[in-house]
């Protein structure tokens, strides 16, 4: 038992002496831990890296302290982990400050491209605000344009217009002065006639057949006298007043209708083929006097058609005729 | 003291003894932990002084192991301590370069936006 007893008095003190030890060794002076623990206060002062690699600083703290308390023989591996310890955390802020820069820098740029697509959203709007407004000025510039066309247009019918109107006034005026030119003729040729006519009746003072205008026409009538009685024979003077009436027609253009007449005596066919032969008779002394057997036409009427009272011998006489009507 | 009291101190020194010794075992954790922190740094591609770093870390590793397989447990786990350390140091100063590189390249790409932008804008 007593030897027990001195057993654990000697273990117990072992272990005082070892603690004894330990206690003197942490006393003592030790400028690494120092010096660490310097390291490790300005990482913690410093403003931008102060806060950073947490877990870094907080691993070579412990490192300081358990080279601290490391015993002697295992002191050399403590100060080398503390240093690396120390070491690695100073690094481990400034790789920490320079990823927090980068991602700083990936905000910038961010923002700049935001600016970029703002200014490009800008500038897009600009554009598409200049481009309808120059296709509004194109449409104008367009109307403008179809209007101007369309005056134009419009100007050149009314020209063309115009250019008709004076054509057709051209027209109806060269047609009044050929109109005016053929009066001036005609009456040159009314003239010369009645100066052909004037020296006739100076050779056989025989006239024209008495004319009067019947609608659009006028009518020449040879008296009864002017043939032999119940004959279709012409008398001198009948000839002379139809050839003077030839003189006239010549010059004419107008158709010629020539119809005979009788009075009420005797039978009507023998009326009817007197008064055929009677214009018949007239026709050829008409052409025979220059006017165109074309444009003459003969026929016989009998007693149709009186003009005057059969019952008197004056009468009778005015009913006997040869009308020329010349359309 | 006597004979017994010298026989027990002695059996109890014995014991003491065997078991500082004998009850040391292979520093799995430490080269686990040193592998481990290689192979991360390792991932960064390290140059310049993290790559010597890097190549410190490896060197201790080896030694670790070497002095494992030697039995000398004690010894390969300070090794193994070492190479971790080292390897977090590496892993560490590659981090930094590679920030600072990308700073830099993020620094200069923002001055070429900001100057591209002022030039559309002027423009």
């Amino acid at each position: 038992m007593n030897s027990l007893y001195a057993s654990f008095r000697l273990g117990f003190l072992l272990c005082l002496l070892c603690a004894s030890a330990a206690s003197t060794a942490a006393s003592k002076p030790n400028p690494d831990a120092d010096r660490l623990n310097a390291s490790l206060a300005a990482l913690d002062a410093d403003p931008a890296l102060g806060e950073l690699a947490a877990v870094e600083r907080l691993k070579a703290r412990q490192s300081v302290n358990a080279f601290i308390t490391a015993k002697s023989k295992a002191r050399e591996l403590a100060l080398f982990l503390a240093n690396r310890r120390v070491e690695t955390a100073q690094i481990a802020a400034q790789a920490e400050l320079l990823a927090n820069q980068a991602e700083q820098l990936d905000r910038e740029r961010d923002q700049i491209m935001l600016q970029a697509s703002q200014r490009d959203a800008e500038m897009a709007r600009r554009e598409a605000d200049q481009l309808r407004l120059q296709n509004m000025a194109r449409q104008e510039e367009a109307e403008r344009m179809s209007l101007a066309m369309e005056e134009e247009r419009i100007a050149r019918e009314q020209s063309d217009s115009n250019a008709q109107l004076s054509s057709a006034q051209a027209t109806q005026a060269r047609k009044l002065a050929d109109a005016r030119a053929r009066e001036v003729e005609l009456a040159q040729k009314e003239a010369e006639l009645a100066s052909i006519l004037a020296s006739d009746n100076v050779s056989d003072g025989d006239a024209l057949p008495p004319m009067q205008r019947r609608g659009s026409g006028s009518v020449y009538t040879l008296a009864g006298n002017s043939f032999a009685s119940g004959s279709a024979t012409l008398t001198a003077s009948g000839i002379s007043s139809l050839n003077k009436l030839a003189a006239l027609l010549r010059a004419g253009q107008g158709n010629i209708r020539i119809e005979g007449f009788t009075d009420s005596q005797g039978p009507d066919a023998a009326n009817l083929a007197l008064s055929q032969k009677r214009a018949n008779a007239v026709m050829i002394a008409l052409r025979a006097g220059g006017v165109p057997a074309v444009r003459m036409k003969a026929g016989g009427k009998g007693e149709a058609q009186p003009v005057a009272d059969n019952g008197s011998a004056a009468g009778r006489a005015r009913n006997r005729r040869v009308e020329i009507i010349v359309n | 003291m006597t004979l017994s009291t010298l026989k027990i101190h002695t059996v109890f020194l014995f014991l003491l003894v065997s078991t500082t010794v004998w009850a040391v075992e292979p520093p799995v954790t430490e080269l686990s932990a040193a592998q481990t922190a290689i192979v991360q740094a390792e991932r960064l591609s390290p140059r310049g002084t993290a790559a010597q770093s890097l190549e410190a870390a490896r060197s201790q590793l080896a030694s670790a192991q070497a002095l494992s397989e030697k039995r000398k447990y004690r010894d390969a786990a300070d090794r193994a301590r070492r190479a971790t350390v080292m390897a977090e140091l590496a892993k560490a100063q590659a981090e930094l370069a590679n920030a600072r590189l990308s700073v830099d390249e993020k620094s200069a790409r923002n001055a070429d936006l900001r100057r591209q932008l002022l030039i559309n804008t002027e423009r």
